[in-house]
């Protein structure tokens, strides 16, 4: 609150009380008093005045001034009435009041979108683990069809295929877990210590039967002893996704490989998933990790939902991981996944 | 034969398991009570239990834990969430190996294979049609007293294959226990490396011991 503007909000108040004191000067003049008398009953009045606009100045530039210092600089503005002293006028008193019963009524609202939000976490975590059990009677049934031994060729392939749209929603299922756990504010990973290579291991053999119907090449090179800080499902899915994503986009008529290497300095270790599919066009880089971003690669094709980069990335910052991705179009792409050593989160 | 005794509550999933062991050389049972499922064990006296850690009544870490009071008997433990499995291992429960639902079942036949080899003593050698094969050294000794060198991926092929000798064994489960092994091989790399498997075995002296089954897979017969 500055003076200037304070002045000119006072400006009918001031116009009254110089017409009193106009008035009063030539009511002394008129009655023939004492010019020295009159120069000081005008100055007394001016005095008693300016001190009345000062004095009121005074006490609610401390008020409003804090209000909108603090305002500006917390991160959550609605929290304001807490870092305010009561101020002594009526116009403040009314104000605190009022911000105190906005505040009650926003944090019981936004209280009960927390609560539907966690429930609907909760519940797609007991959906996913429903819908698992099915699930795993159906991929238990076809292996056992295959297995009996004498069928046709064609009810082979039809099999073939039913298992790989079965392995196509068992995929999705989790991605809708992950969506909900990296959506959701509570700290849900648990940190441990493994090593790099067991985690991509885990990660490829679930991935095998894809990667083998895809004729995909895969070469590994992790240095067995390079261990990380991380939640290893979290980090499985992550790279399940980067895999699934070289899969999807592999070019036809190539020998298509994907190539997984990890080294290490004194503060990092970085995991690089390689692959020589379609690559990323300049323009689309910067969007991959943006939610529901298809790019011109995914827009030709039904399967992609824009989400699997974007789950990724939100998991890897929960996480305190760095991930980034490199390419040329139509040539190859890099995703590189980097753990830092030091262990921030454990604090 | 060695029994496996299931205890899943799922009646979908237990008829499957139970054709899927079946078919694999193992005598399957599963009760579908779940009433005194620790005494049911010991009277069952199976050689593994394949143990869901949801189940009706008591659960499946509170069956472990009595059951391990007593006894020692192999179990694979099934879960169906990353929470659950976290479990498992973090409290040592004295599972053998778990397994997380919907699981691929050509890794669940791998990891009950496993934790069998775990169990039994290891040989050194085994006799395969009048030629010893030494598990160690990854090598066939022929009568001569000559020894051929078999590669990682031959040696994992053909320890695959006796182990599961006179039944068929899958290309699928082949490629499983290879990438098990951190051998990440292609389709055409598996074919060229059982008709190395099957050079050397001839050079060795034994012909035709690995069979093709058109469409299903390959079989030795011993």
């Amino acid at each position: 609150m500055r003076f200037r503007d304070y002045l000119k909000d006072k400006g009918v108040e001031i116009i009254l009380s110089l017409v009193l004191l106009t008035a009063a000067v030539w009511l002394m003049v008129v009655f023939k008093l004492n010019t020295a008398a009159v120069i000081i009953i005008a100055v007394l009045i001016l005095i008693t005045e300016a001190a009345k606009i000062t004095y009121g100045y005074l006490r609610k530039r401390k008020f409003y001034n804090a209000l909108a210092e603090n305002v500006r600089r917390l991160d959550k503005a609605y929290l304001v009435l807490e870092t305010l002293e009561r101020p002594d006028f009526l116009e403040g008193k009314i104000l605190c009041d009022i911000l105190y019963e906005i505040d009650k009524s926003m944090i019981e609202n936004v209280g009960l979108y927390i609560k539907s939000s966690r429930e609907y976490a909760e519940y797609i975590e007991v959906w996913i683990h429903e819908v698992k059990l099915p699930l795993s009677a159906i991929s238990l049934k076809l292996h056992n069809m295959l297995g009996s031994g004498d069928i046709s060729p064609e009810m082979r392939d039809n099999i073939k295929r039913l298992q790989n749209e079965t392995n196509r929603i068992t995929e999705y299922v989790d991605q809708v877990l992950y969506y909900s756990r990296s959506e959701n504010a509570e700290k849900d990973y648990h940190i441990q210590e493994v090593t790099i290579g067991s985690i991509v291991h885990d990660t490829v053999m679930e991935l095998r039967e894809t990667l083998l119907d895809n004729k995909i090449d895969l070469r590994i090179e992790i240095n067995p002893e390079i261990r990380v800080n991380t939640d290893p499902k979290w980090l499985k899915f992550m790279i399940g996704q980067i895999i699934s994503n070289s899969i999807k986009y592999r070019r036809e008529n190539t020998d298509s490989y994907v190539k997984i290497l990890s080294w290490e300095d004194e503060a990092s270790v970085t995991l690089c998933i390689e692959d020589n599919g379609m690559g990323i066009y300049p323009e689309d880089i910067k969007r991959v990790f943006e939610k529901s971003f298809t790019g011109k690669n995914g827009t030709g094709r039904a399967r992609s939902t824009g989400m699997g980069l974007y789950i990724t990335k939100e998991l890897s910052e929960k996480l305190g991981h760095n991930i980034c991705v490199d390419s040329v179009q139509g040539e190859w792409t890099k995703v590189f996944i980097t753990i830092r050593k030091d262990r921030f989160y454990e604090m | 034969m060695k029994k496996i005794r299931i205890l899943e509550d799922e009646e979908g999933i237990r008829e499957e398991l139970i054709i899927l062991l079946s078919n694999s050389g193992y005598l399957p049972e599963a009760p579908s009570s779940f009433a005194d499922p620790v005494e049911d064990i010991l009277k069952a006296a199976p050689d593994m239990v394949l143990l869901d850690i949801n189940l009706p009544g008591m659960n499946g870490k509170d069956i472990l834990r009595e059951l391990r009071k007593k006894s020692q008997i192999p179990v694979i433990m099934v879960t169906s969430s990353d929470a659950e499995r976290d479990e498992v291992i973090t409290i040592g429960y004295g599972a053998d190996d778990y397994i997380t639902k919907p699981y691929n079942p050509t890794l669940l036949l791998l990891r009950i294979a496993n934790v069998f080899r775990r169990m039994g003593g290891s040989e050194e050698t085994v006799d395969i049609g009048g030629v010893l094969l030494n598990l160690r050294k990854s090598t066939l000794i022929q009568k001569s007293g000559e020894e051929i060198v078999l590669s990682k991926n031959e040696m994992l092929i053909l320890s695959y294959l006796y182990n599961h000798r006179g039944r068929i064994v899958t290309r699928d489960e082949l490629m499983t226990d290879l990438w098990n092994n951190s051998e990440y091989l292609n389709d055409n790399a598996l074919t060229v490396n059982i008709s190395r498997l099957r050079g050397k075995l001839s050079e060795a002296g034994i012909e035709n011991i690995i069979e093709t089954r058109k469409g299903q897979g390959y079989i030795l017969e011993v």
